[in-house]
């Protein structure tokens, strides 16, 4: 495979390469994962709210 | 927007079926990247950074798109005036806000080893920052404001003026950093990492379709909970004057 | 039937009535003026003492005294109506809503423009600015910058202004939206002061212009449902 000249690539330390790959992929999953969290909370929230006026709205 | 038509038998269902498809987003996406990861080769400057496209595009394109679906909800809250387009904007908002954190995040792990520095006043990476705060301030509106009407008008002026920036953002920065004489960014991606990218982005899209249906359901549940509540407070009730 | 030219009567009518009400009370429009003076001193402090830097900096520290000073001026814009509970009286009357907009923007752009001119006077003395040769096109530039911060400055303020947060309110929903405009005026400011010698200027001015109009007409199309509710 080929790949165009990026003179502004700088060379770094190759080896400290696989931190950042599995800081980038940990760092989707705690994202998604912490925002799916919230997404049920907000839902059973609603849920409790439903339910108690249910309880309370109808005679 | 009737009562009837939220407490009865079809949320059960709607709720089963988003449920499912949430499953099979969780488990494309990991397949997506276990893939990707699989059969891509390091790149020739980059190394195995390169893989980290694979979350950091796909997170963008999604922070792109999100907001396109405030865009469109917005406007058809203010030409109906139907709640139901004004919580779908709030809710692409919230997710809208989440992928551009994202995105930002992971272009800063990117760019950290790529670049030799945390932040360049990159066109696209500085786009997405002006993008998160314009999110951040729909959000502030929401939460400032109490009556329902008031707030929905205004998230959906907001969103729609917000939207229709960003690319405006882009281009007015693209040109400051052209003026000053910066090198851009690549864009091109080399062919062999095309389908792994692809497939993350399609997993990406699952997940923020998923992550808007299942916001808007709770809302859609509070607001029911909230009329059913007035109904009540008006009295009416059975056997009540 | 209402014309286009009742509206136009209608806006200068509210345009010039809040401009007389500012008039009355100079202690808004001083308090505002010293508020941004004392930004650019602020920012000279934070930039300087070295010329150099800070002469780089003048358009920058300009543009950003009169923003932030601004906000105040655009709620304050609202808090006449605000305070006597007259903004649905404003509404009902027939003819346009955005007779209401015309006319507090065109107020907001006198009260602006009046505080560059000072700001930018000052800013000259303080940063070591030479005046450039080009200063009629300097004016053009700052002229089109203030409309583009009053558009978005009065649209922004209508809403902020009646919630609960108006402080944090404007500037968190404004700035980031100003940025087009707020980078094309500085850079074409900064490139006039330094003598426009890549001939950017004229680039950013025409960018700038350009941003005016598209927020102009956007402001224009959705203000109605802002203000009637």
């Amino acid at each position: 495979m080929w790949r165009k000249q990026r003179p502004w690539v700088e060379v770094l330390d190759v080896s400290d390469n696989w931190k950042f790959v599995i800081s980038a992929f940990a760092v989707t999953w705690a994202v998604l994962i912490a925002y799916f969290v919230h997404l049920r909370r907000a839902h059973q929230r609603a849920q409790a709210l439903v339910d108690s006026v249910a309880g309370t709205g109808r005679r | 927007m009737t009562n009837a038509a939220i407490t009865t038998a079809t949320p059960m269902a709607r709720a089963t079926r988003l449920s499912l498809f949430g499953w099979f987003a969780f488990v494309f996406l990991i397949a997506s990247q276990a893939i990707a990861i699989a059969i891509s080769p390091p790149d020739r400057d980059m190394g195995d950074l390169q893989k980290i496209m694979y979350v950091h595009v796909p997170a963008a394109w999604m922070a792109m798109l999100s907001p396109l679906a405030v865009l469109f909800f917005g406007i058809r809250y203010l030409w109906k005036r139907r709640e139901e387009d004004d919580l779908l904007a709030a809710s692409s908002a919230e997710v809208a806000t989440t992928f551009a954190g994202l995105t930002l995040v992971l272009g800063m792990i990117w760019g950290r080893p790529t670049w030799g520095v945390w932040w360049t006043w990159d066109p696209r990476l500085t786009s997405t920052l002006v993008l998160f705060l314009i999110l951040a301030g729909y959000l502030a509106l929401r939460a400032f404001v109490d009556e329902r009407e008031q707030r929905a008008q205004w998230s959906a002026a907001v969103g729609v003026l917000g939207a229709i920036n960003v690319p405006i953002v882009y281009m007015s920065v693209r040109w400051w950093r052209t003026i000053h004489q910066i090198q851009s960014s690549p864009s091109t991606v080399d062919p062999a990492y095309v389908i792994g990218l692809r497939l993350n982005a399609f997993a990406f899209l699952f997940v923020m379709i998923y992550f808007i249906r299942r916001r808007y359901l709770a809302a859609l549940l509070e607001r029911s909970a909230e009329h059913v509540a007035e109904a009540a407070a008006l009295g009416g009730g059975v056997g009540r004057e | 039937m209402i014309t286009m030219r009742d509206d136009w009567r209608r806006a200068r009518a509210i345009a010039w009535k809040d401009l007389t009400a500012e008039r009355r009370s100079k202690a808004g429009f001083n308090a505002v003026i010293s508020l941004a003076v004392t930004i650019l001193v602020m920012f000279g402090f934070a930039l300087g003492p070295d010329a150099e830097a800070i002469r780089n900096a003048a358009a920058g520290a300009i543009w950003l005294a009169v923003l932030f000073s601004g906000v105040l001026a655009f709620n304050r814009s609202y808090q006449i109506e605000l305070d006597g509970g007259a903004l649905e009286q404003l509404i009902l009357y027939p003819g346009s809503r955005r007779a209401i907009f015309a006319g507090k923007l065109m107020a907001n752009f006198v009260f602006v423009v009046l505080m560059l001119v000072i700001v930018v006077t000052v800013g000259v003395v303080l940063f070591q600015v030479q005046i450039p040769g080009a200063w009629p096109s300097l004016i053009a530039i700052l002229l089109l910058g203030v409309v583009g911060l009053v558009t978005l400055g009065t649209f922004y303020a209508a809403m902020a202004s009646r919630s609960r947060a108006r402080e944090v309110l404007l500037p968190l929903l404004l700035f980031p939206m100003l940025v087009p405009v707020l980078l094309a005026a500085m850079e074409a400011t900064r490139a006039l002061l330094g003598g426009n010698a890549m001939g950017d200027a004229g680039a950013w001015a025409r960018l700038l212009a350009a941003f005016d109009l598209i927020f102009l007409v956007a402001s224009f199309l959705v203000f109605e449902s802002v203000i009637e509710v």
